[in-house]
């Protein structure tokens, strides 16, 4: 683990700490909590041949798919807001990618074997079906059919899986690593336990004594955290939970310029390997964007970006 | 014809039917309108109506994680899993490391809603891939969810917007959740401690599931003929002439799901009858 004082890092810092080929699993569930600030830097910083392990962190492998940055994906669920994420299917089908195919429980299990330190844990999924029948990268390392030395009875197992990466976008952090979070987190703790290094991305950077303040929120003690970094809007154009809402139309910009190679390449012309850094993206996005997509605090959700307030 | 009733809420008022007080029943968001429709939309409404009705204690989980919201609440729909309208809406509790594995113990959820696009004759499903799976002619969502749905909740019910040869196959091109493979004898071989598939919910018919796990029209909605049936549907059915028509929602029960479930007619849509 990395000392404190060591832990807080830029962004070009931390992104250059991930190696081409590195096995990587990301925070975020549908638009929300996904740390997009770190993948578009990755994306800029030329990753390759990507290992990607997650359940439902569609919009991180979306865009890093479209980038040609990834190889092998375990796939659970990658949903955009208007169904098949373009990206993704695309190199499914191309070929550019391989994908191994585990249900929520399925991979979880995996995670969750690692972040106990057991070699495997016992399923009661996946087993009878084609993710059972159909396994491509990890072949006899996938799940296997077994009875209960106990009980006799049908099930399977699937082994620990440990990513080299979990990056992890939350809501506040202080220098130490201690984050915050409130509401849904999803995968977030199981990876981060899994994981071998621990990369946190945070709205806001906070002092330890506003932490002790308000323990109750803290989902990740410093002790599971290798780096910090301060990433407001960090999640965009998804969302985060009292913070902002996910921009529906840039998502759609995305999902629309994934139809074809030719038009996501444009995209990231534009608005990743434009823009030097995040704070040039933002200056792009606009400010006005940005306060429009800001969480009333009252009703939780952007009034403004829905259009419901003016 | 002049109809009382939507199909929607012809669909809504029969599902209701099957659940039973004290039962916990579980649904995911969907987005995309068709299948929002019917994995969402049709069963929040049967679950608050049976609520109204003859199941007070009935749980409903909606997204996995939020328990018994206050669907009266809604002003539209909620477009994301985790967005910050669903995270806000009055409910009595929030699972918040769904889907982890730890949210919900194996046995605890009675029923649920799944959809695919494709099912064959032993209640298979896919939503992986259309092709082969090494290099698919359409790479779709991933499993997702409904591994789980088919291995180890109490029933599912099957919930397809699009009833078409091409959906109901001889021959699925993957098995994400696992039906009857060998029958309800090759089903328990596998160790699965769901119950499986119990119904499945088109547009043109309801079918449920024989004591060998063979799938069978239980009921064809008014309007459409047996022969509507068996032209939509890409294997043998056998002889339809005896199966009798869905039976049509009660005023009162319409006029619950439009007075009190569903008063914006956020979730079953604006359509008159």
């Amino acid at each position: 683990m990395t000392t404190a004082n060591k832990k807080l890092i830029s962004l070009r810092e931390a992104a250059a700490l991930v190696p081409d080929g590195a096995n990587m699993s990301f925070s975020g569930f549908a638009e929300t909590n996904n740390p997009l600030s770190f993948v578009r830097e990755m994306i800029r910083t030329g990753k390759t041949h990507l290992e990607i392990s997650g359940m439902g962190d569609a919009q991180s492998v979306e865009l890093l798919c479209g980038a040609g940055a990834v190889d092998l994906v375990r796939v659970s669920n990658y949903m955009a807001k208007n169904g098949r994420c373009p990206n993704f299917c695309r190199c499914a089908q191309q070929g550019t990618i391989r994908t191994e195919d585990y249900s929520h429980f399925g991979i979880t299990n995996r995670f969750f074997a690692a972040a106990m330190g057991i070699p495997f844990m016992p399923v009661k999924v996946m087993i009878g079906s084609d993710l059972c029948e159909i396994q491509n990268f990890d072949k006899d390392r996938k799940v296997m059919e077994f009875d209960d030395p106990f009980s006799g009875e049908r099930c399977g197992i699937v082994p620990r899986l440990a990513p080299d990466f979990a990056v992890i976008h939350v809501a506040r952090a202080d220098a130490e690593g201690n984050c915050q979070l409130y509401g849904i987190t999803s995968s977030i703790e199981i990876i981060a336990r899994a994981a071998k290094h621990v990369i946190v991305t945070a709205e806001e950077i906070v002092d330890t004594e506003e932490i002790r303040r308000t323990n109750q929120f803290t989902i990740l003690p410093s002790f599971f955290v290798d780096y910090v970094v301060h990433c407001p809007f960090g999640a965009y154009p998804g969302g985060v939970f009292t913070y902002y809402d996910y921009d529906l139309e840039h998502l759609d910009l995305i999902t629309r310029s994934g139809k074809s190679p030719d038009t996501m390449e444009a995209y990231f012309d534009e608005w990743v390997y434009g823009t030097k850094d995040e704070a040039a993206f933002f200056d792009k996005v606009g400010i006005r964007r940005l306060m429009d997509l800001r969480a009333d605090p009252y009703s939780g959700v952007s009034l403004r970006n829905r259009r419901q307030f003016l | 014809m002049e109809k009382r009733y939507t199909l929607e809420e012809l669909l809504t008022v029969r599902l209701a039917h099957t659940f039973h007080d004290g039962e916990v029943g579980f649904t995911g968001l969907a987005t995309g309108k068709a299948a929002a429709t019917y994995i969402t939309n049709i069963p929040l409404a049967a679950m608050q109506l049976a609520r109204l009705t003859h199941a007070p204690d009935l749980t409903i989980l909606l997204a996995g994680w939020c328990v018994n919201p206050d669907l009266s609440a809604l002003t539209r729909l909620p477009s994301s899993e985790y967005g910050n309208e669903l995270l806000n809406l009055p409910c009595e509790a929030q699972m918040t490391t769904w889907p982890g594995p730890w949210s919900h113990r194996i046995g605890e959820i009675d029923f649920a809603f799944c959809s695919g696009v494709q099912v064959d004759p032993e209640g298979n499903i896919n939503c992986t891939c259309i092709g082969s799976h090494e290099k698919p002619k359409v790479a779709l969502v991933g499993p997702i969810f409904l591994p789980e749905h088919l291995a180890v909740f109490g029933r599912e019910y099957i919930m397809m917007p699009h009833h078409e040869k091409r959906c109901f196959t001889k021959q699925i091109d993957h098995i994400s959740g696992v039906g009857f493979p060998g029958g309800r004898a090759g089903r328990k071989a596998l160790g699965l401690t769901g119950n499986g598939p119990c119904k499945i919910f088109t547009p043109l018919c309801i079918f449920s599931f024989d004591e060998e796990g063979k799938l069978f029209v239980e009921s064809i909605h008014p309007g459409v003929s047996a022969q509507d049936v068996i032209d939509h549907t890409g294997f043998d059915l056998g002889d339809l002439s005896t199966v009798p028509e869905t039976e049509a929602p009660s005023d009162e029960e319409l006029a619950l799901l439009r007075g009190s479930v569903d008063p914006g007619r956020i979730l079953l849509g604006a359509d008159e009858p």
